[in-house]
């Protein structure tokens, strides 16, 4: 009983890796359900996701193939989570209401402390990576399109990180953590860099194009 | 080269660190001290090694003609490959970073940190000419140091060093390009594009935000 107390995260672990290389959908689940913590309804899941956390919910959602998740608390509720996602050191991780997160992004914390993600009705698409030590919270209608944005951890400021609603971000856009999206309807261009709060809605781009010289 | 690689490889996987070490220093002869420590899969390929009393963890490649390292730390996933020198004396080196050189090595790719200086994750450092960070500096992530470029008609290959004086803070995704000196205590902000040399101390930025009308 010693050793099964000593060793019980190690075994879980393992026996969620085991149930996560069944073949068929049904029966990972029925696999997955019996592990304590785990709750999965209606809901289909994916080959190899590789799970180490405390407590799951995924209702009425898809999940891809492929993913690693480490985090303590995890609930999808009638979203999506496509292939090959890293999430790493959150202790809470919720996504909401028709939620959709692509293939090949990177949720990374350094810190696993009381750090949350949350979205609601919002879109990441894919390659982005978003790595802070603050909490993030994404409203309605928050769209990461294209590819290769960036939300870089800034140690100098730990509030959290905010975007209202129906906010649209380009491709390769590089946020620092900390900065909150204040206004609703805020359109930020490709290849922006947003060091600051930003508190009114429109369009917001930082680089423009200038002819150096003629030939 | 082919051989010294797959010798590296077997020894890399081998179990324990002083037995890598030693089979490193018997059979390839390189001067690795007691007070190193070498991780799983640590990949050392080199014509001159000398690493003294520091730390490289696992899942390092590390490529290059002459090695120097002393009381440095070397974080895991690094790749460094194909460079003339790697000289890294008391810095810590974290994990992600890309250091390439040209296929062909020339002798003057060469990277050298100093002491107290820190180079943080994601890093990408281009190496066809030097790159020279001194004591004390920052570098923290996502930043690119190109150290070549081409002019319009693509015909002439722009090559120049960098270099980095004492008491620089390097910000996040910030982009260096070639021939670029930056001043003492510096601070170069989120996001910029340094694209000429920076001679006097300040807080440069080359990004702000404004909103189309």
């Amino acid at each position: 009983m010693k050793f099964l107390k000593k060793f019980k995260k190690k075994i879980i672990f393992i026996y969620l890796v085991i149930c996560s290389i069944l073949p068929f959908n049904y029966l990972r689940i029925i696999f997955y359900n019996l592990a304590p913590g785990i709750n999965i309804k209606n809901s289909q899941i994916g080959f190899l996701n590789i799970f180490i956390t405390n407590q799951i919910s995924i209702h009425n959602s898809y999940l891809g193939n492929f993913n690693l998740i480490k985090i303590n608390k995890l609930k999808i509720m009638n979203s999506s989570l496509k292939n090959f996602n890293l999430l790493n050191n959150f202790y809470k991780f919720y996504i909401n209401k028709k939620t959709i997160i692509g293939s090949y992004n990177i949720f990374n914390n350094t810190k696993y402390k009381k750090n949350f993600f949350v979205a609601i009705k919002s879109q990441i698409s894919s390659k982005i990576f978003i790595e802070m030590d603050t909490n993030i919270i994404f409203r309605e209608n928050v769209v990461f399109g294209g590819r290769g944005s960036k939300i870089i951890n800034n140690r100098s400021n730990l509030k959290r990180t905010f975007f209202n609603k129906n906010i649209y971000v380009g491709s390769k856009v590089l946020i620092t953590s900390g900065v909150s999206i204040k206004g609703c309807g805020v359109t930020i261009g490709a290849c922006s860099v947003v060091n600051t709060d930003i508190l009114k809605p429109g369009k917001y781009f930082s680089k423009k194009i200038k002819l150096i010289n003629e030939k | 080269m082919i051989n010294k690689f797959f010798l590296s490889l077997v020894i890399s996987i081998l179990p324990f660190s002083s037995v890598r070490k030693y089979f490193y220093n018997k059979t390839l002869s390189y001067l690795i001290d007691k007070n190193t420590y070498l991780g799983f899969l640590v990949i050392l390929q080199s014509e001159n090694c000398n690493i003294s009393n520091s730390k490289i963890k696992p899942f390092n490649v590390i490529k290059s003609r002459k090695i120097r390292i002393t009381n440095s730390n070397i974080d895991k996933f690094n790749r460094i490959i194909n460079l003339d020198c790697l000289s890294l004396y008391g810095c810590m080196f974290g994990t992600y970073n890309k250091v390439y050189g040209k296929k062909l090595i020339n002798t003057k790719s060469k990277l050298s940190i100093d002491q107290n200086s820190i180079v943080e994750n994601y890093n990408f450092f281009d190496l066809n000419d030097q790159i020279i960070i001194k004591k004390n500096c920052k570098i923290i992530s996502h930043c690119n140091f190109w150290t070549h470029g081409f002019d319009g008609s693509r015909t002439i290959m722009i090559k120049g060093p960098i270099e980095i004086l004492e008491s620089v803070v390097i910000e996040s995704c910030v982009t260096i390009i070639s021939s670029i000196v930056i001043q003492k205590k510096s601070v170069v902000k989120f996001g910029s594009i340094v694209h000429k040399n920076l001679l006097e101390t300040g807080v440069y930025s080359s990004n702000e935000i404004f909103k189309k009308i």
